[in-house]
């Protein structure tokens, strides 16, 4: 207790005060272990100094001597001090300061913290005889001005007199205007646990020296950014980023021209940042992102001066090491010149195509971006030394949708009822931030009770998540699912379209056993209004493959060409959402015929002409293509029949398939329906009294019918009334009974049903049911 | 009465410490007054050169003589080797004074290092009502150390980066030399060696009073 | 100091030295104490030149001031002038006085550049027989010495033209820009080559006036 005193008393007169502990000196040495110091902000006079402060009483209970070399651990981290008294002498505190200390510690995180004495550590020292360091430079231009000689006196009278440990970061003072800001030690001679006290006489060995951007971006979390399903992409990607990289002196011994640029094409959210990211990452580039908004400026050639400006740095960055400058969304940034009036964003082209020119001679940049609109891009981008590889990342396949999801659930509570697999089968045209959304949905739909995440949760977030490719894409249709049962009567039609679209893309395998082929297209034809949308859609969803429907007033376009492109795009987006069925309605009026409409035959001859094309998979890119063959020959072995199922399906799912409808079926060119073409061909037939009395009990499912009212009766009275007839029909019937009998009605009457008849008239007659009886009876002949 | 020896012997070391960097700190004011006249010749030479470079020479009074812009550029540039080599020489003898200081402080501190067991902490933190304790004193002299390694190792990338490429910031010079002395303040040598003397004075009237 | 001519004690080889040595000895000297003159003149010059400018310049301040006070009550005093107008003249005369000093050394120079001239031609004619002559003093021949009066007479002749066309230029400059090259380039002497002093050296060493 009298040491307790001790503490206390003035300092002055006591002699007794520095006795070494005696009696109870281990009951005093754990409570002193535990005392608490409360961490105080450094006197300014003690920063760059490597001291920390404490009272006499932790001095004394340390036993070191004043200036004794000190380690402390903090919460994030350790630091090297030397240990010294406070001047007012109070105890219960600790000024550190951070002058040596590991990586990351920095004096923001500590204000407010309690110590115990017990972490604090008096060290023995020695003296090195050599250490080696990194030293880290402000900026890439200090680096370039400041000879060596004068960086290694610079970095010797830096740490003359510190104590330094290995990999241990020494901070200089940012009141000391100099080029040096950190150093690092990397190897320390003698190699000791305590201390080692740097001399005159250490001889300090600079093995590197980098900025501290660069430094920044090394110390940044090392941990693998998770990319899953993109293996391939991946793969190519990185070859082009690495090998230049890696070998820039064979690449100019061969005279190898390095890649400059690569373009990555995919629609929204397929991951292609993320893998730019993952991939620098992996090689260890640093990476420069470019958004459009941190480019534009509103002072004329303030987005030219930017997009110098973040060149420069990449230069600057890959004096240090790979660099990989990457252009996200460059379609925004870099439209095509010339088109509409837009002179800043024509010279913002012509600027990035200088500094791409420029990239060239240089190496170690590697400049990537990426759009979802490549033919939005001005095309001389894609020239050769510019943007000259490109990549397209589709949308994902089933198995790597299964890979994702396997990756997006390994660190989610998820219960063993949850099929991956199924999943997987489901969320056709999901892209991996879908599937992520997907996830996060599912997680928000469990997390109130349940521990675990089961598979009723991921059907639920199913529900109500959209593929984000559904959301801009041309063509793709937010598509309602439908069910065959919604649609009344053609049940035979329904079969047939079973047979030759959803079991070929269901139960591939069965198919292929019995050496069948599905057919490549559907021409579907008959009177409007008898279903032949609603029947495809119900098509679609049955199939849970995408559904991208296109009519001519998608196609128009004032400018020329246009309507071409647009419908090559539907294309692409089809077999990059594959499985995927294609919707022309009503394609007589995209088309028009080469017979019938020679006065007009420019635009719809060569939209004709594109549809013919992609029909035969001429349009077809290589890259476009996803899923390797690699997959079906090799490595399959050690795979399980389920893996192996899982890529069988896929393999002939990579397809798509297109359904055409038209009422017009005589004015089709005769080319579209030629094998492998629209190569079957279906009629739609209007409803015979059992379909229209099926129809007639869909149409009034949620209208409430009084006792007197006769479906069959309506179904006999409706002949010659098309599906979507019998559905006015109703309304309107609904609609009387409301006038009639006032918002009070409850039901409506079979009157009400008879005197619709009176205005509603069916949309179809008999010439043109003959018409189409003829040609399905001439197909039939066929 | 071994902490009164090492203290004795503490006492002389840190006289002698002081009287070296009494002299070292002299010596070091007349090497930086030296360094101003050749800044203020550099800056009034980087403005002399600035003219050349904006005046129209073809159209001056001075057009006859074709080579005389670059003769004149090069004059200018040998006149600012010249100074800087002065410069040069001034910073030799700041290195000196920042290595004897160097060490001079080194061998006390070492000798407290040497010596603190015997000592013991309480007669390294005792403070008398106008006397610094033995703590005050090692603290100080190790600012002093850390302030001219300090200031020589700034001194030195300053004048390192005066150049002829850059004629405004060489017409800056004094003015930023200036603001580079000002951020150290001479006081933390000169409080040093009031403490220490104030510590031996006081150990010399115990250490008489002790022995009567 | 000046060195004397023709000092006692003779080149190393030869104590009692022929006509022509003795004349190229004595040219060596009259070389050294010139340019030794011609510097001290010229820093008489860059101070006036100097003064000169300030006052252009202050005045031009005075002016600028004057408009301002003028602006300010329309019934402006108007006596400063005179005062600095006198003070401007004695300081042109001045210069215009160093200059007729620098004049008289450079035309020297000439007379000595000449007399050089004449002991080469001499030599080559006692010695037109062909075979080359022993160099009077230690390793240079005799028209060497010729060529270097030459470069250095060449070399003051156009600093000569330089000065002169700034005395006459610089009291009626008002560009700052100008004047400052006026300034610079006076004090800095552009057409004097740094090669002067070394070929000067090489002179009094060769003739003996310096010893190794």
């Amino acid at each position: 207790m009298h040491v307790l005193n001790f503490m206390v008393r003035s300092w002055t007169g006591s002699r007794r005060a520095g006795i070494a502990l005696s009696r109870g000196e281990s009951a005093y040495k754990s409570s002193m272990e535990r005392a608490a110091l409360k961490l105080l902000l450094l006197d300014p006079g003690d920063e760059g100094t490597q001291r920390c402060r404490v009272g006499p009483s932790t001095l004394s209970f340390l036993g070191a001597r004043i200036g004794a070399p000190l380690r402390i651990s903090l919460p994030t981290g350790c630091c090297l001090c030397t240990v010294w008294p406070r001047h007012d002498l109070a105890d219960g505190y600790l000024q550190v300061d951070l002058t040596c200390s590991t990586a990351g510690v920095r004096a923001r995180d500590m204000t407010g913290f309690t110590l115990s004495v017990g972490q604090l550590q008096v060290l023995a020292y020695s003296r090195l005889t050599k250490a080696t360091v990194r030293v880290v430079v402000k900026s890439a231009a200090l680096k370039r001005s400041t000879p060596r000689a004068v960086l290694q006196e610079t970095i010797r009278e830096l740490l003359r007199n510190i104590y330094v440990s290995l990999h241990y970061v020494v901070t200089v003072a940012p009141n000391l205007q100099n080029p040096v800001m950190y150093i690092e030690i990397l190897s320390v001679d003698p190699l000791v646990n305590e201390a080692g006290l740097i001399t005159p006489q250490t001889s300090i060995k600079i093995k590197e020296v980098i900025t501290y951007e660069w430094y920044r971006h090394l110390s940044e979390d090392t941990a693998k950014a998770s990319v899953a399903g993109l293996d391939d992409v991946g793969k190519s990607l990185k070859e082009i980023i690495d090998l230049p990289f890696r070998f820039p002196k064979t690449f100019k011994k061969l005279g190898l021209s390095v890649p400059n640029g690569v373009l990555l094409i995919g629609p929204p959210g397929v991951g292609k940042t993320l893998m730019v990211k993952a991939i620098a990452k992996e090689v260890g580039a640093y990476l420069l992102c470019i958004s459009d908004l941190a480019i534009y400026g509103s002072r004329p050639g303030e987005s030219e001066e930017n997009l110098r400006r973040v060149f420069e740095k990449a230069r600057e960055m890959a004096y240090e090491g790979p660099t990989i400058l990457f252009i996200d969304e460059i379609d925004s940034l870099c439209p095509k010149r010339g088109r509409s009036d837009n002179a800043p964003e024509d010279r913002i082209v012509a600027q990035l195509l200088t500094l791409l020119d420029g990239v060239g001679s240089e190496g170690k940049i590697v400049v990537t971006a990426a759009t979802n609109r490549p033919d939005a891009l001005d095309p001389a981008l894609r020239r050769p030394g510019r943007f000259d590889r490109e990549i397209v990342i589709g949308t994902p396949t089933l198995t790597q949708r299964r890979s994702i999801l396997q990756l997006l659930t390994s660190d989610m509570p998820i219960s063993t009822d949850v099929d991956l697999v199924k999943l997987a089968e489901m969320t056709t045209g999901y892209v991996g931030a879908d599937l992520t959304a997907l996830c996060r949905e599912a997680a928000i739909q469990a997390d109130s009770m349940k521990p675990v995440i089961n598979m009723a949760d991921f059907q639920e977030a199913f529900k109500k998540t959209q593929p984000s490719s559904f959301r801009s894409a041309i063509g793709l249709t937010e598509c309602k699912p439908v069910t065959w049962e919604q649609i009344g009567g053609l049940e035979d039609v329904k079969l047939k379209l079973k047979q030759s679209v959803e079991w070929p893309m269901k139960f591939p395998q069965a198919f292929a056993r019995m050496g069948l082929s599905h057919p490549k297209g559907i021409l579907l034809y008959g009177p409007s209004g008898c279903a032949k949308t609603t029947l495809v859609k119900a098509l679609a969803t049955s199939c849970h493959c995408s559904f991208l429907s296109v009519s001519g007033a998608d196609l128009f376009s004032r400018y020329v060409g246009d309507s071409e492109k647009i419908l090559s795009q539907v294309f692409r987006q089809a077999r990059a959402n594959a499985p995927a069925i294609i919707f022309l309605d009503e394609i007589d009026s995209i088309l028009g015929s080469r017979s019938h409409c020679k006065t007009s035959h420019g635009v719809s001859e060569q939209v004709l002409s594109v549809l013919l094309n992609e029909l035969d998979g001429i349009g077809l890119k290589v890259t476009e293509r996803r899923g390797s063959k690699l997959q079906l020959e090799g490595q399959c072995q050690e795979q399980s029949d389920e893996e192996r199922k899982l890529e069988f399906h896929e393999s002939l799912n990579t397809d798509f398939m297109v359904v055409a409808a038209t009422n017009r079926p005589d004015m089709l060119d005769d080319a579209l329906l030629r094998p492998g073409r629209l190569d079957k061909v279906i009629y739609i037939p209007p409803p015979d009294l059992k379909g229209r009395l099926s129809i007639l009990k869909i149409c009034t499912e949620k209208i409430p019918l009084d006792t007197d009212v006769s479906l069959q009766d309506v179904a006999v009275l409706t002949n010659l009334f098309s599906g979507a007839d019998i559905e006015n029909l109703c309304k309107e019937a609904a609609l009387l009974a409301l006038q009639e009998n006032g918002l009070e009605v409850t039901a409506v009457k079979h009157e009400h049903f008879v005197k619709s008849l009176r205005t509603v008239k069916p949309s179809l007659n008999m010439k043109d049911l003959e018409f189409y009886e003829k040609i399905y009876t001439r197909e039939l002949a066929f | 009465m071994a902490p009164a020896a090492a203290l004795s012997a503490m006492a002389a070391a840190l006289e002698a410490c002081s009287a070296a960097v009494a002299r070292q700190a002299a010596a070091w004011r007349q090497a930086l007054a030296g360094c101003s006249p050749p800044l203020d010749s550099l800056a009034g030479l980087a403005a002399q050169m600035r003219a050349a470079e904006r005046l129209p020479w073809g159209s001056s009074p001075l057009a006859a003589f074709g080579d005389l812009p670059e003769r004149l550029w090069r004059k200018q540039r040998g006149a600012a080797e010249a100074l800087l080599e002065q410069l040069g020489s001034r910073r030799a003898e700041l290195r000196a004074v920042r290595d004897a200081v160097g060490a001079a402080v080194a061998s006390a501190l070492r000798l407290y290092e040497e010596r603190a067991a015997e000592l013991g902490l309480e007669a390294a933190l005792r403070r008398g009502p106008r006397c610094p304790s033995l703590a005050d004193a090692l603290e100080g002299l190790q600012d002093v150390e850390r302030h001219y390694r300090h200031l020589y190792l700034e001194i030195q990338l300053f004048l390192l980066r005066i150049s002829c490429d850059s004629l405004a910031d060489m017409e800056t010079l004094p003015q930023a030399w200036g603001k580079m002395l000002e951020r150290y303040k001479e006081d933390v040598v000169e409080d040093t060696l009031l403490k220490i003397s104030l510590f031996v004075d006081n150990h010399q009237e115990l250490c008489s009073s002790e022995g009567s | 100091m000046p060195l004397s001519k023709s000092p006692g004690d003779g080149t190393p080889r030869r104590p009692v030295l022929p006509v022509s040595a003795r004349k190229i000895k004595d040219n060596a000297a009259d070389w050294h104490n010139l340019m030794m003159k011609w510097e001290r003149l010229n820093n008489n010059g860059f101070t006036t030149a100097n003064k000169i400018v300030n006052m252009k310049i202050s005045e031009q301040f005075q002016d600028n001031k004057m408009e301002i006070a003028c602006d300010n009550n329309a019934t402006g005093s108007e006596k400063p002038a005179p005062k600095y107008n006198e003070e401007l003249d004695n300081c042109c005369e001045e210069l215009l006085e160093t200059l007729k000093h620098m004049t008289k050394i450079q035309l020297k120079m000439e007379k000595l550049t000449s007399t050089a001239k004449a002991i080469c031609d001499l030599e080559a004619f006692h010695h037109r027989a062909g075979n080359c002559p022993a160099p009077f003093f230690h390793t240079w021949p005799t028209p060497y010495f010729y060529e270097v009066s030459l470069k250095l007479s060449e070399m003051y002749r156009k600093e000569l033209q330089l000065k002169q066309t700034i005395v006459q230029e610089i009291a009626h400059s008002a560009d700052q820009d100008l004047m400052m090259v006026y300034l610079s380039s006076w004090l800095y002497q552009p057409y004097i080559e740094n090669s002067s002093k070394l070929l000067l050296e090489a002179m009094l060493l060769e003739t003996g006036h310096r010893q190794c």
